[in-house]
């Protein structure tokens, strides 16, 4: 699946953006896997809101030279926000994409209307191991990735089939992902004490039987977050927008609607 | 004059074989409950002896390198064993080949430990730096995005620590200290000799041949075909840079066996050649080329290359017959790093005489036939 993708200035830096849909404008934030894997929800989502969806910088392409953290994407995409002249935004962000959402909300609380977070990377809980997406095989972090065995055999034969310049870019977003993630490993040691400064109304979607961040980590955040509901989806693993994308899109816009 | 090495892994011989059925690996995952203390003791001793045999043997030096959290080679500080051999040899260059420099917090520290080697040797240290295998970069959680960065960082860091009057600031963008000023500092001026080992990389020749560096260019563990290839590369950027390379500039390091015969040679040798390669050798793609670690081209050409060394199931015959292991009677050997030297033009030939399980008695055998056999056919 493909998207057609404006590129935008942003700061002189550039960004491509899906863009799409009308209403209260929503900011996404995809996860580890590109922006296409999330497109499914990112158009149910448009079916009630004005989405801006960007393809984080570095995904399909070099890594770019003010990227070294991720504290530079959260101010980058604030900086996307006021070009935009979008006002205050749900920002919906799922996995590395939840955590630059958390990193934006206690940097900038006020440019965020709502927050809601999904598998979020971000904090660590000790003892709690997160899944390794550096380390473990393609077919490992798919086990881990997906709760239902017809969709993890599904994803395992779609893996097998990618064609170059598939694998190419996925070389490329493993290669910035890797940049802002791979040390200390999907999170950032200082963010736990500062999530008080996300005040927003806050919400947390997981999927019960994420394998990647365990659902200890949810409860971790509704504990952190000052405004938090959580939806736990049963039965669901850690890509709830790819395994469950209609519940999934259901239950973040259900709460965006109660909030608004 | 070419000059001979005796080069030493030194590998946990004395693991459990079958605990690689059920891990796959000697990389990261093979729990070090499989270490055997006892063992330990008894092969770094006898690993010592032997680098200390071939000193005595006639070799011109002895090398060493870097390796963590691995059955493949117990090295984690390769500074350590050179503080050892240092004492307990008198002539023969101690070559580290290399430092994983990068993957410290502070590379200052080897520039430190180097000195100190350099000083207590009274010169006798070569040194290289290297990126370390992909497997280190998750044993030591470093950034693999960063690497060439850190790579070129922290050896213009402990060149400048090696060279320059001190205090001086360094601010790199990875490494930034106000105040360089080592003691001690290198016995040899300007410094030690460094080497650029590579498995084959035109990123590491491109740096390597660098007018302001000059860097003997290290092909390890290739084929003569893809020795040749780099060779042949290095000569090139040598050229487009102004300067023409002479053998010093050039090594080769890999496996070597001499028997008595080249029946005898293949019938001792294959089982530990083919152990090294297809058991202690190998390990995940994902662990062997972490994201970032070479650029998107290199990483593809890797796989291609690793593909087939990964899988395992080499031969020792294939091996020999690509020039990746020289094994045979000391005739053998002496075309084969012939080919090296005349051919290719290498001035430094690294042996590594101890490979895999091969066990003490047929290594030190292997370091004398070598020594007396070999060596003097290329001492005129």
């Amino acid at each position: 699946m493909g998207s057609t993708l404006s590129r935008l200035k942003v700061q002189g830096r550039e960004v491509s953006l899906h863009r799409a849909g009308a209403g209260a404008p929503l900011l996404y934030l995809h996860g580890n896997e590109g922006l296409d894997d999330y497109l499914p929800a990112v158009e149910s989502l448009a079916a009630r809101f004005q989405v801006t969806a960007p393809l984080h910088p570095g995904f399909g392409e070099e890594i770019p030279d003010w990227l070294d953290n991720i504290g530079d994407y959260a101010l980058f995409y604030l900086d996307l926000i006021e070009t935009l002249g979008l006002g205050a935004v749900h920002v919906v962000g799922h996995s590395v994409g939840a955590w630059i959402a958390l990193e934006m909300a206690v940097r900038c609380p006020v440019a965020l209307r709502t927050l809601t977070i999904g598998g979020a990377a971000g904090i660590h809980l000790k003892g709690v191991p997160k899944g390794d997406p550096f380390f473990w095989s393609a077919e490992k972090v798919i086990r881990h990735s997906f709760a239902d065995e017809a969709q993890i055999k599904a994803q395992v034969a779609r893996e097998k089939s990618l064609g170059p310049e598939a694998l190419e870019n996925r070389l490329k977003d493993q290669r910035t992902l890797a940049r802002v993630a791979w040390a200390p490993p999907f999170f950032n040691p200082h963010l736990e004490r500062w999530l008080h400064r996300a005040s927003m109304p806050s919400h947390i979607v997981w999927g019960e039987q994420d394998g990647m961040f365990p659902l200890a980590y949810a409860h971790r955040f509704k504990e952190l977050l000052p405004q938090a509901k959580l939806t736990i989806l049963l039965g669901c693993g850690h890509l709830s927008p790819l395994e469950r994308t209609a519940d999934y899109a259901e239950a973040v816009a259900g709460f965006l609607g109660e909030a608004s | 004059m070419t000059q001979f090495y005796c080069f030493h892994l030194m590998p946990y011989a004395a693991l459990d074989l079958k605990l690689l059925d059920t891990y796959g690996t000697t990389w990261t995952e093979l729990p070090n409950s499989a270490f055997d203390p006892a063992e330990g003791h008894r092969l770094y001793n006898r690993y010592l002896d032997e680098l200390e045999a071939a000193e005595r043997a006639g070799f011109d030096g002895v090398c060493i390198n870097e390796h963590h959290q691995t059955a493949y080679g117990l090295m984690p500080s390769p500074s350590i064993i050179a503080a050892a051999l240092a004492r307990r040899t008198t002539r023969a260059k101690i070559a580290i080949v290399g430092h994983a420099a990068l993957l410290r917090n502070n590379p200052l520290v080897i520039a430190e430990e180097l000195a100190m080697l350099d000083n207590i040797t009274g010169g006798r240290m070569i040194c290289a730096f290297v990126r370390g295998i992909g497997t280190e970069y998750f044993n030591w959680q470093v950034n693999p995005t960063y690497s060439h960065e850190r790579y070129r960082e922290s050896h213009d860091l402990i060149l400048r620590a090696m060279t320059e009057t001190g205090p001086f600031a360094f601010e790199g963008k990875h490494f930034h200290f106000p105040y360089v000023n080592i003691w001690p500092k290198p016995f040899q001026k300007p410094h030690p000799p460094i080497w650029a080992p590579s498995t084959g990389s035109r990123e590491t020749v491109e740096w390597a041949a660098h007018p302001d560096r000059r860097y003997t260019y290290l092909q390890g563990y290739g084929s003569f075909a893809a020795s040749e290839r780099f060779f042949q590369m290095y000569r090139e950027a040598a050229q487009r840079n102004g300067w023409t390379v002479t053998p010093d500039k050039l090594g080769w390091l890999g496996p070597v066996y001499v028997g008595e015969t080249d029946e005898s040679a293949m019938a001792e040798a294959k089982e530990h050649i083919e152990i090294f390669i297809n058991k202690l050798l190998v390990k995940p793609v994902q662990s062997l080329l972490p994201p970032g670690y070479t650029s998107i081209d290199s990483m593809r050409a890797t796989l291609d290359r690793q593909r087939h060394i990964q899988a395992g199931g080499q031969t020792a015959e294939k091996l020999a017959a690509d020039g990746v292991f020289l094994v045979g009677s000391a005739e053998t050997v002496r075309r084969k790093v012939g080919k090296l030297v005349e051919e290719f033009g290498v001035g430094h030939v690294m042996g590594c005489l101890q490979f895999g399980t091969l066990p003490a008695d047929l290594t030190m055998k292997n370091i004398e036939r070598f020594a007396n056999e070999v060596i003097p056919h290329f001492k005129g």
